[in-house]
């Protein structure tokens, strides 16, 4: 079972959550590492970020190049 | 006395169970105490009384090895985080989770040394004991959860365990699916029970319901309290059928209890051996996935070193079937059928492990190798590479296969399965475990490491607990 990697972006330092669960900031240094699949980020505190949630499949990534999830400051 | 007799049923829970819930304590270890940088497993398999044999051995030379961690010297065992056991295994860790360094006063007297297979079949055949095996509710595991409650746990529950490393699983299978049932809330949540106010010693005896010998341990599937959601990463992963089975399985064997209490209202189960006989798997997906407690902990890089000691005491006995030219009978068949997948599966485990301690290995190797590259192009502007947590891992197997002597191997390989060995065979067991870890070129490097040798970077050199 493949490692994914993940790197969740804001204009806003946040904490991200990832299924519920407190993973580290935004635009942490190193890439987030999580079994293939289907996860759902999220922000907090979400005030001002949009959009609330990102449903992100994470597939084929690799450590160059991991997924990339943009939350914007509204 | 015999039509009333009924088995403990476990409790309804009344609420999300929050406090005193049976979960991976979340607390920060103390200072100088268990800390989460140095991260340790250990499992035990089953093997009836050797199997808790070897597993002690291995607890004693743990406690006799001295580190130094972070600046604090301590005994390696200070560090154990988690101990997933399977059958006889689970004796031993049940035990030190109830009891911690109790286990090196008596648990040779109080389990190791007894003939327990004996004591059970005395109690099988006492007139009042039958008089209450007659009913439908009560049976051979239930009364060997009384006398291990009894004689060993000294009736203590899982509230017990709570809020406290190491972190025992206890891991039985469920009859219906074959597949793992472990008892930790984060299941019990499922089943709408609380597992705080459930008897230690019936775990066990799920654990180690040998099977035709022991009969199944019974668990009601409760409705589930008002207002409990299941974790989201559940709901997620059943998106994963096709991208990740094992992900999608994981998800769908916790909520099929959940979504089907209608339809599965009593949940049986047996031998843990039969879905993992040697314990690993629920470290495995507790490092894997996010809802597990090892993972969410790498990501936020408070793990430096993850340690895993896998104890086997899988054996190899000279096979008889093979010797005679009839067809076995329809017992040994049905013996045969009931344990035959519990070595397979063990060795297809293992290799799960050592997969998952290359990949990091090969990820850091990718790493360095491509900036190396980049270095050695003298760019004006080098392009800057992602960085990876420096975790390192490192896999320990404790198991008779790797002793040198052919005589020794063979002696060990050829040690029955049962609640009872002879004083001698526990000695032997005891100092074998020992010998094995200590021996172990995995756990020297690991003890190499810990003093702070360098990790090896040759391609050639065996990076597992360097």
């Amino acid at each position: 079972m493949p490692t994914e990697y993940l790197i969740v972006h804001c204009a806003q330092k946040r904490a991200v959550w990832i299924e519920d669960i407190y993973v580290g900031e935004t635009d942490a240094l190193n890439p987030i590492e999580l079994a293939t699949g289907t996860y759902i980020v999220k922000l907090r505190p979400p005030d001002g970020c949009v959009p609330s949630f990102h449903e992100v499949v994470l597939l084929n990534t690799t450590l160059i190049k991991p997924c990339v999830v943009q939350f914007d400051v509204a | 006395m015999s039509g009333c007799a009924h088995y403990r049923v476990n409790d309804a829970l009344d609420g999300p169970a929050l406090v005193g819930a049976y979960r991976f304590p979340e607390a920060s270890p103390a200072p100088g105490g268990n800390t989460d940088s140095l991260f340790v497993c250990l499992t035990f398999s089953g093997g009836g009384t050797r199997a808790a044999a070897l597993a002690y051995g291995v607890m004693e030379e743990l406690e006799a090895t001295r580190i130094t961690w972070r600046g604090a010297a301590k005994p390696l065992l200070a560090e154990v985080d988690c101990i997933s056991s399977v059958s006889g295994g689970s004796f031993t860790a049940a035990y030190y989770g109830l009891f911690g360094d109790r286990l090196f006063k008596d648990f040779r007297q109080r389990f190791l040394d007894r003939n327990i297979q004996g004591e059970l079949a005395e109690r099988l055949f006492n007139p009042v004991t039958l008089g209450r095996l007659a009913s439908p509710y009560f049976s051979r595991s239930d009364l060997a959860a009384e006398l291990y409650g009894r004689t060993i746990f000294d009736g203590q529950t899982f509230s017990a365990l709570a809020g406290r490393r190491p972190y025992v699983i206890l891991n039985a299978t469920d009859l219906a699916t074959g597949r793992r049932f472990e008892f930790t809330q984060e299941q019990f949540d499922v089943i709408g029970s609380d597992l705080s106010r459930y008897p230690v010693a019936r775990a066990v005896a799920a654990s180690s319901a040998f099977p035709l010998l022991l009969t199944p341990i019974s668990l009601r599937n409760h409705p589930a309290p008002r207002g409990w959601q299941p974790p989201s990463e559940y709901r997620s992963a059943l998106n994963d059928f096709h991208n990740n089975r094992r992900r999608w399985t994981w998800a769908r064997s916790r909520l099929d209890y959940h979504e089907q209490k209608v339809a599965r209202p009593w949940i049986h189960l047996g031998d843990g051996g039969m879905a993992d006989n040697i314990g690993l798997r629920p470290v495995e997906a507790a490092y894997r996935f996010l809802s597990g407690f090892i993972r969410p902990r790498i990501i936020r890089e408070q793990v430096d070193r993850f340690v895993v000691i896998a104890v086997n005491a899988r054996t190899d006995p000279q096979e008889q079937i093979s010797r005679q030219e009839g067809p076995p009978g329809a017992l040994a068949v049905a013996y045969k059928a009931s344990t035959i997948a519990m070595d397979n599966y063990s060795f297809d485990t293992i290799q799960l492990m050592k997969d998952v301690e290359r990949e990091g290995y090969r990820n850091r190797r990718y790493l360095a190798d491509c900036q190396e590259k980049i270095d050695a192009a003298e760019c004006r502007k080098p392009p800057t590479l992602p960085k990876i947590a420096p975790l390192w891992t490192c896999l320990v197997e404790v198991e008779f296969e790797a002793l040198p002597d052919k005589d020794e191997r063979e002696h060990f390989l050829n040690l029955p399965t049962t609640f009872k060995l002879e004083p001698k065979d526990v000695d032997d067991l005891i100092a074998v475990g020992k010998r094995l870890l200590r021996e172990s070129p995995a756990f020297q490097r690991l003890l190499k490491a810990l003093a702070g040798a360098p990790p090896p970077t040759g391609p050639q050199e065996d990076p597992n607990c360097g």
